[in-house]
């Protein structure tokens, strides 16, 4: 970590595209954002909008046959792109890693708790066995493991979902990395437990200068940990804000159903749920104009034809690409 | 009070338990406890049958040639006046050694190739081709063929059966590496940064061993019964070595004469095959998820 400055990541122009039997599939098409040092950034949206793809390719963990990247990744001032893939293994799990969304199968079944954490102790640090074992239980401590010797000895299926989730933390905790990829990190838990792992990754950044992304579709996760937030559709950022800008003053018609549909717990219950009436079109017939026009209600002719750029929001470092994010705000909303 | 045990007692450590709960299934299982005994009588006969036997496997005595089953000669004698007993019992020490070798190097090989072949596309295409190629030939024509190729000889035999069941192990094990691969843990090995190699052979091959040990026993029983149809069509072990499958011939031109011949060795290989399958079969009743509702 010579150079500090402030910006840990920056994504410029990200396109990703998969070969398939009916032609190339762009999943992610064009996207840019920073990420700086100690910051959350939080990026949301529907399935299948290219939320995971993103961290995948960032970690490049797709299939590099199939897989076509265009665009850069600067991590510390390298391009993770350009990186050849034995270069690339070696900054996996140390300078960025990932924490992945199911704890269940994330763990393999035949191995100890204590056998995995040594061992991804010991493919990035020269450590000796003894060391690496002292230092992972130290991990399982700092991510609140109760009993870390113990659970040393265990199986994974021995173990709870949080448990385990905590134990893939500690796991991506241990190269030390810069960056902290969690790719829905609570999806597969209940929801106490999802309040204490948010608390727990909380902590941990809080502890250190990693930067962190976190993918999701639960917009109470970004409320509680971001600091600033995408929002993707289809590929798409259709919005960029601070996390208090995108709660108070939604911009694009998209974040603003998606904030619409999320029930209040006094509200009304006889009220209908709010939601985005018809769904995601598919990556193989993107729309030719706003690729959420025909979802929107504030759809007019030009959304339909000809596709919105990602448009600065004035004086602020918000983003948004809608053509009618002017006269819709001044509409009173919710 | 001596029957009387104390409570701490009954309540062993989880460890203690989860194997003693292990090997209680084990028990339970019939097949495998079936299996297993019969295969252990037949090696306990193998290793003490010679101190039983009354002369050597080789040892000729024209004046009681084709002697029936009697006290001194249990399976009797055959056409060369050499105790039948003797005879099969160093015929299952051959047998043993065999199907044991083979069913080493095909699990050491087959467990090599599948797990290329899962993990590495391009690999799969070229090895399965092989493979298949292999599997298109009847068992014992490709084994005549080696043989003929690599001379009678019985570690020939060995090399010969290892190449033809090769393929089938590691089909198994290519198709059970296969969904391990995709399974979120070898992903976040990846995202890890572990290296292919760290992957495939550290973290896959555990959970391919279960489907492996399978396949393995029932290697073990085809082996033996192929050696036996090799050695009977003179293609396996050379006589005068005793072997299941070179006693049956012998016996075949005898066979309305001298039925004992025929009946005990015949027998023995039936029996011997009989339990490594009860084996087989037991062991994918405990192992296989899939006869199984959870894992371990």
């Amino acid at each position: 970590m010579s150079d500090m400055t402030p910006t840990l990541l920056t994504v410029n122009d990200l396109h990703t595209s998969f070969k398939t039997e009916r032609g190339p599939v762009t999943a992610v098409d064009g996207i840019s954002f920073t990420v700086n040092r100690g910051e959350t950034l939080g990026v949301v949206g529907e399935s299948g909008c290219g939320k995971s793809v993103t961290a995948d390719s960032i970690m490049r963990l797709l299939d590099e046959k199939e897989t076509t990247y265009s665009g850069t990744i600067m991590l510390s001032g390298r391009d993770l792109l350009a990186l050849p893939e034995s270069k690339m293994r070696q900054a996996r799990g140390h300078e960025l890693a990932m924490i992945a969304q199911d704890s269940m199968s994330s763990l393999n079944p035949v191995f100890t708790i204590g056998n995995q954490l040594t061992e991804a102790i010991t493919v990035h640090r020269k450590m000796s066995k003894t060391d690496a074992r002292l230092y992972a239980i130290s991990l399982l401590e700092r991510t609140g493991v109760p009993e870390p010797e113990h659970r040393m000895t265990q199986y994974p299926h021995e173990l709870s979902g949080g448990l385990r989730q905590r134990v893939l933390i500690a796991m991506a905790l241990s190269g030390d990395p810069q960056l902290l990829i969690a790719d829905e990190p609570t999806t597969a838990l209940d929801v106490t437990t999802q309040a204490q792992i948010l608390t727990l990754i909380r902590d941990l950044q809080a502890t250190s200068d990693m930067g962190s992304i976190i993918i999701t579709h639960d917009l109470g996760v970004v409320a509680e940990m971001c600091d600033r937030v995408i929002v993707m559709y289809l590929g798409e950022v259709v919005e960029e804000s601070d996390v208090d800008g995108l709660f108070d003053t939604p911009k694009h018609p998209y974040t603003r159903g998606l904030l619409a549909s999320i029930p209040a717990i006094d509200g009304d219950r006889s009220q209908p749920l709010n939601v985005i009436t018809g769904r995601v079109p598919t990556l193989y017939d993107v729309p030719p104009g706003c690729r959420f026009a025909d979802r929107c209600n504030f759809a007019t002719d030009i959304c339909r034809t000809t596709p919105p750029p990602l448009e600065s929001v004035d004086d602020s470092t918000a983003k948004v690409r809608c053509w009618n994010w002017r006269s819709i705000s001044t509409e009173d909303h919710q | 009070m001596p029957t009387f045990t104390p409570r701490s007692a009954l309540i062993p450590s989880i460890t203690a338990d989860q194997r003693s709960l292990r090997l209680k299934r084990i028990r339970n299982n019939r097949q495998v406890m079936t299996g297993g005994i019969i295969l252990l009588v037949i090696i306990l006969v193998a290793l003490i049958g010679p101190f039983l036997s009354p002369s050597g496997p080789y040892e000729t005595d024209t004046a009681n040639r084709l002697l029936p089953p009697s006290p001194t000669n249990w399976m009797g004698t055959d056409n060369f006046g050499r105790d039948l007993f003797s005879r099969v019992v160093s015929g299952s020490q051959v047998s043993l050694v065999v199907g044991f070798s083979v069913a080493i190097i095909t699990s050491a090989l087959g467990l090599a190739i599948g797990l290329i072949a899962a993990y590495y596309r391009t690999a799969d295409r070229i090895l399965m081709r092989i493979l298949d190629g292999f599997m298109a030939f009847p068992a014992i024509l490709l084994a005549i063929a080696i043989m003929a190729a690599l001379g009678v000889q019985t570690e020939n035999v060995i090399v010969a059966l290892s190449i033809v069941f090769t393929p089938y192990v590691a089909r198994v094990v290519r198709s059970s590496a296969l969904v391990v691969k995709e399974q979120t843990y070898i992903e976040s090995l990846r995202a890890q940064g572990a290296s292919a190699l760290r992957i495939l052979w550290i973290n896959m091959t555990p959970n391919v061993l279960s489907p492996l040990l399978i396949q393995a026993t029932f290697i073990f029983a085809d082996s033996i019964i192929t050696e036996a149809a090799l050695s009977f069509l003179g293609a396996g072990v050379p006589p005068p070595d005793p072997s299941w499958g070179n006693i049956l011939f012998d016996g075949k031109t005898l066979i309305f004469s001298a039925w004992w011949m025929t009946v005990f060795p015949g027998l023995t290989i039936m029996l011997a095959v009989l339990g490594i399958n009860f084996l087989g079969d037991g062991l994918r009743d405990l192992l296989d998820p899939r006869h199984r509702g959870t894992r371990k």
